[in-house]
């Protein structure tokens, strides 16, 4: 079966990299990035399923990131996720077209949830074009 | 002060303390995360462990390591907030302008950092200075002169906050890895904050240090 390719954002290097390592030991297809800026510039040249986005990040805001990845890969599903104890933020991503997002600190079994659905959304969406 | 005075010193103090209340809990949730997502792959691992064999002692022994790491940070974070929460206690205290300079970085590292911006405290000319200030009043004048800064939206700067003796009083320096202090905008609040500690703002001609300087208020 072919793995979901996932891209994951967040640049906090310890938690990102925990994060990768623990999908692909569940079967993903996972890459992992520090910055917006480089999240854009590797999907200019390869396509993902799923991207992990956080939101607040240093630079580049996560909503700023999701308002690029929407509007030059609308097909790419992306999961937020947000530090902050009110949803309010992630409710403003979900408006700008992410496919759901998630309070931190989230147990890895509903990150994994989201991937799966956001992957089988692009799936049928594909389908339906 | 008169009333008006102390109604917009009430509002913006709260505000105040919210926004850096919020900031920190923001920055105690990162941590949280990151000790929860070490702790899952701890547990993964383990699992992994018991089907295809040993645990390598030095993989645990790295992630409990960054766990510890982790749960220092945080507690770095928690002290500062707590001495922050402490400074609306008494309106005059006693500061310690160094262990001050140091507790402000803390809390408010993030606020720059979410703007691309390093901030640290620098010790290294440190001269132990106790003054007699408004701690909270302070602590906005601090934030006043680090937002002015941010307002620059220069990513990649540097700050680095440090303390020095003014003849009798005391000075609270921002260093800039490049030019970008300006003269501060007339804001009626922060020139009642001014007024209120005697402090005053001073700009290097190179633009790259802005200096609060505060006096001892005497009674």
């Amino acid at each position: 079966m072919k793995k979901i390719k996932v891209l994951v954002v967040d640049d906090e290097e310890i938690f990102l990299k925990t994060v990768v390592e623990r999908l692909e030991s569940r079967g993903f297809n996972v890459q992992g990035v520090t910055s917006g800026k480089d999240c854009l510039d590797l999907m200019s040249g390869e396509s993902f399923e799923v991207v992990v986005l956080d939101l607040k990040m240093a630079s580049l805001s996560g909503l700023e990131v999701l308002r690029e990845i929407k509007k030059k890969w609308p097909e790419t599903q992306v999961v937020m996720l947000t530090g902050h104890a009110s949803a309010e933020t992630g409710i403003e991503g979900l408006s700008l077209g992410a496919f759901d997002y998630l309070i931190k600190p989230a147990p890895v079994e509903e990150l994994v949830r989201k991937i799966y659905q956001a992957a089988e959304s692009r799936s049928a969406q594909m389908l339906n074009r | 002060m008169n009333q008006k005075e102390w109604e917009e010193c009430y509002a913006r103090g709260l505000a105040f303390f919210g926004k850096i209340s919020a900031n920190v809990s923001h920055e105690i949730k990162n941590h949280l995360a990151v000790i929860n997502e070490l702790g899952g792959l701890m547990q993964d691992l383990s699992i992994m462990a018991q089907k295809d064999g040993p645990l390598d002692p030095f993989r645990v022994e790295s992630l409990a390591g960054n766990i510890t790491s982790q749960v220092a940070q945080s507690d770095h974070v928690v002290k500062a907030f707590n001495y922050f929460s402490h400074s609306v206690d008494r309106t005059a205290a006693s500061v310690d302008l160094d262990e001050f300079a140091q507790k402000m970085v803390i809390i408010t590292r993030r606020l720059a950092a979410v703007k691309g911006v390093e901030l640290a405290y620098d010790p290294e000319e440190k001269e132990h200075l106790s003054m007699i200030t408004n701690p909270f009043l302070l602590e906005q004048l601090y934030h006043f002169c680090l937002e002015h800064l941010l307002s620059e939206n220069k990513s990649g700067l540097k700050i680095s906050v440090r303390t020095a003796r003014h003849n009798t009083n005391g000075k609270l320096l921002f260093f800039c890895s490049e030019p970008v202090a300006r003269n501060m905008p007339e804001d009626d609040y922060s020139n009642l904050l001014m007024q209120q500690l005697k402090t005053r703002i001073e700009i290097s001609s190179d633009r790259k240090m802005l200096i609060l300087i505060i006096e001892q208020l005497s009674f």
